[in-house]
């Protein structure tokens, strides 16, 4: 894997919020690029990488509740000011960070494949004790309607 | 402060032998100046009811219960997260001053300052 300059985003690892996960063809790449066998890879790497996890694919937890989907991840001491949160015009769910911290750039990011159903109007996004909640509401049409027999 | 140096362990999950409860061994970093010891713990998804520090023999006890529980009616779609409560256990070294050790935790980071003991820290001879 070559060289990428400080400062490009690298593809980050997909998964759909269906139950089907894939890893994007891109993110085997993405690891030969860390791997420990290329130590100028590594040295750009670190930079690139989360200082608590030393991973630079933001892990998540999806859910589903009746009428919304959820996205949980893990960012202790991490500052809303440093997060961001986008919704693509695709309709991807771009979730990253990036902060310094002791010299250190700390970056990482997840991206998330909104099902069909998912209402692009209704994102909301909370920072508590270390945990960002993004929170996508479901399409009226996509909700369960009881429907009366004449 | 055997294990207290290492720049960045690893977290594994470890087993509190008295009570079986899986807890993770959390992210956490550690520094040393003139006054002490400092420690960075990362708690994600902790409030600050669920921190217990406790000291016996010489071991620091950090236990740290998670309150960010799945609420019902969630159903997983993927996961990838412990939701394990965090445990570290580290051996303090005598020159510790116990009564003054402080913890502040914010946004899931957990901040132990190890003062040490007057006794221990560098005192500055003045030449005559």
């Amino acid at each position: 894997m070559g060289y990428v300059p400080y400062g490009t985003v690298i593809a980050f690892v997909e998964v759909t919020m269906k139950h089907i996960r894939y890893n994007h063809p891109l993110s085997s790449s993405f690891n030969e690029l860390f791997s420990e066998f290329d130590p100028f890879s590594r040295l750009l790497g670190h930079r690139f990488r989360d200082l608590v996890s030393g991973d630079s694919r933001l892990p998540a937890d999806v859910f589903e509740a009746d009428d919304h989907y959820v996205a949980r991840f893990q960012l202790p001491g991490v500052p809303k000011s440093d997060v961001s949160v986008n919704l693509e015009p695709n309709g991807e769910l771009l979730v990253s960070y990036e902060r310094e911290q002791d010299s250190e750039v700390a970056k990482a990011g997840r991206r998330l494949t909104l099902p069909e159903d998912a209402n692009a109007e209704e994102v909301k996004a909370k920072l508590e004790d270390g945990i960002l909640t993004v929170t996508v509401g479901k399409a009226e049409v996509a909700k369960p309607r009881a429907i009366t027999i004449d | 402060m055997n294990n207290c140096c290492t720049n960045d362990e690893s977290a594994v999950a470890c087993t509190d032998t008295q009570t079986n409860v899986i807890f993770t061994k959390p992210h956490y970093r550690a520094k040393q100046d003139e006054a002490g010891y400092s420690l960075r713990v990362y708690v994600p998804g902790v409030g600050k009811s669920g921190v217990t520090l406790t000291l016996a023999k010489e071991v620091l006890t950090i236990t740290a219960k998670r309150s960010d529980a799945t609420p019902e009616g969630w159903s997983s779609l993927s996961r990838e997260l412990s939701t394990d409560d965090y445990q570290l256990r580290l051996h303090l070294d005598t020159k510790i001053d116990s009564d003054r050790i402080t913890a502040k935790l914010e946004d899931g980071v957990l901040d132990v300052a190890l003062p040490l003991k007057e006794a221990a820290q560098p005192r500055v001879i003045d030449v005559v």
